[in-house]
């Protein structure tokens, strides 16, 4: 039988929700015979204690989450999320990228770089895409800083405030939806899939529809 | 979306007998004969071909990460490929890596504790940023403030971790070109490992020494500005030779 480390961040328990949903992690885990524990910024030069560690911690090449995920993987423990994932997921350019690589149908999208914002260039963009258009910093995630703009001087506020961290932005059509999926695979397979629906009278998430959670399963 | 964009390299005979063409993109001006690209030209581009990523600034983000990105979405032989840019900032996956590949470090602890620090390692103690964005490296604390203030200033206001390790001498920095440095012996030979783990050709390296033994102990990008005509020469000629072995020395 295995012991399992579960990565989190304190914040990981601020929901009740989310709190119940790692003890049953933890439950179902124990109850298979494999010891489940808990494990914060604090200890992680206990790692290499454990034969696999699963992260419940936001999954970005930023955070302290890709450091526990590398370092298990180098440690030759199973990691879920395992760093190569991170780093294609945790990157909106890194992941379009491989979308056009591979033929993925995607709503289109441009890389503007830093170099490139000039009055020309965000022309272009409008005339390709109209208006408004969705600029995307790589690093986002349940629509935070992830922006729609219609005009010149907007355009120039946002990526100028996105280009701070990154040197490369993307930049969508605006395509309204009312809700997206969110997929999750597991060893290539499908586990589950959940409806992420948007709010009324917004166009992206980050916000619960009078109280009530934005998802559906 | 990409555009076909025409490169010289294709209309001029610039190949080396049998080997491939390589592509060397850079933001610095080298002094090499060798056809260069600049990085937003080439992040425009489509070129299948080795391709050699010359900048001073390989931090997660930033052009010079997105630049082998870029090569390796093309699927082309890179230098340095995009894991080695991400774990090479990140100072304990650097040290992880580092010590398994028999270079000598320090131990080393990833925290946001104070208290952790100060019972498992004590003073003095060396403190490097862990987040991508920092530029300067580290600071030394010897005392309890000075430890909050740099875990205050490189943990961006405890949002992030750092990695601390022992102080136990004075700390040697030095530009380490495709490996090369212009220190000599266990300095040396420190660079020249880490080039071999994980390919930056331009960086600048930490090192703590030792009775005369030299442990890593951090890297970080350099300053165009730090850049000698020195070193610019030293860069163009490895730019060179590597373009000779082309392909057969991407690791």
């Amino acid at each position: 039988m295995a012991s399992v480390a579960c990565f989190v961040e304190k914040y990981n328990f601020t929901d009740p929700k989310e709190a119940r949903a790692l003890q049953n992690f933890k439950t179902t885990a124990e109850k298979r015979g494999h010891t489940f524990n808990f494990m914060f910024r604090d200890n992680l030069q206990e790692i290499s204690k454990h034969d696999a560690l699963f992260i419940r911690a936001t999954t970005d090449p930023l955070f302290t989450a890709y450091i526990v995920s590398k370092t298990a993987w180098e440690m030759g423990l199973k990691v879920v999320d395992d760093p190569k994932s991170i780093q294609i997921c945790g990157n909106k350019i890194h992941l379009y990228s491989l979308f056009q690589k591979h033929n993925v149908p995607t709503i289109p999208t441009i890389f503007l770089n830093k170099d490139e914002l000039h009055h020309k260039k965000i022309m272009s963009i409008f005339r390709t895409f109209g208006r408004p258009v969705v600029v995307k910093a790589p690093y986002t995630s349940f629509s935070r800083y992830v922006e729609k703009v219609a005009c010149e001087t907007s355009f120039r506020e946002v990526t100028k405030k996105f280009f701070r961290k990154s040197d490369v932005l993307a930049v969508q059509e605006f395509m309204p939806t009312a809700f997206d999926w969110r997929v999750g695979v597991l060893n290539g397979e499908v586990l589950y899939v959940c409806k992420y629906m948007v709010p009324k009278g917004r166009w992206k998430h980050g916000a619960k529809r009078r109280g009530k959670p934005s998802f559906v399963w | 979306m990409s555009v076909n964009f025409k490169y010289d390299c294709y209309n001029t005979d610039h190949s080396i007998s049998g080997v491939k063409c390589v592509l060397v993109v850079s933001n610095i001006d080298l002094t090499t004969n060798l056809p260069t690209m600049k990085p937003s030209k080439f992040l425009e581009s489509s070129i299948k071909d080795f391709t050699l990523n010359i900048n001073n600034d390989y931090r997660y983000l930033k052009t010079g990460y997105y630049v082998s990105l870029h090569a390796e979405i093309l699927d082309n032989a890179v230098i340095p490929k995009s894991e080695n840019i991400l774990d090479a900032h990140r100072t304990p996956i650097l040290l992880l890596r580092a010590s398994k590949a028999g270079i000598p470090t320090f131990p080393y602890l990833v925290t946001s504790s104070v208290k952790q620090i100060i019972s498992e390692i004590g003073f003095p103690v060396v403190v490097f940023a862990v987040n991508p964005f920092s530029y300067d490296g580290f600071k030394i604390a010897k005392n309890r403030s000075a430890l909050y203030r740099a875990m205050k200033s490189l943990g961006m206001n405890y949002k992030f971790d750092i990695c601390a390790q022992p102080f136990k001498s004075e700390i040697i920095s030095f530009k380490s070109i495709f490996g090369k440095c212009e220190l000599e012996g266990d300095v040396e030979r420190i660079s020249k490992k880490v080039y071999d783990v994980f390919k930056i050709p331009l960086c600048k390296l930490h090192v703590q020494l030792l009775k005369e033994k030299a442990y890593l102990c951090g890297l970080q990008p350099l300053e165009n500005a730090e850049l000698s005509p020195r070193d610019l020469q030293v860069l163009s000629e490895e730019i060179s030779q590597l373009s000779k072995n082309g392909e057969l020395l991407v690791g």
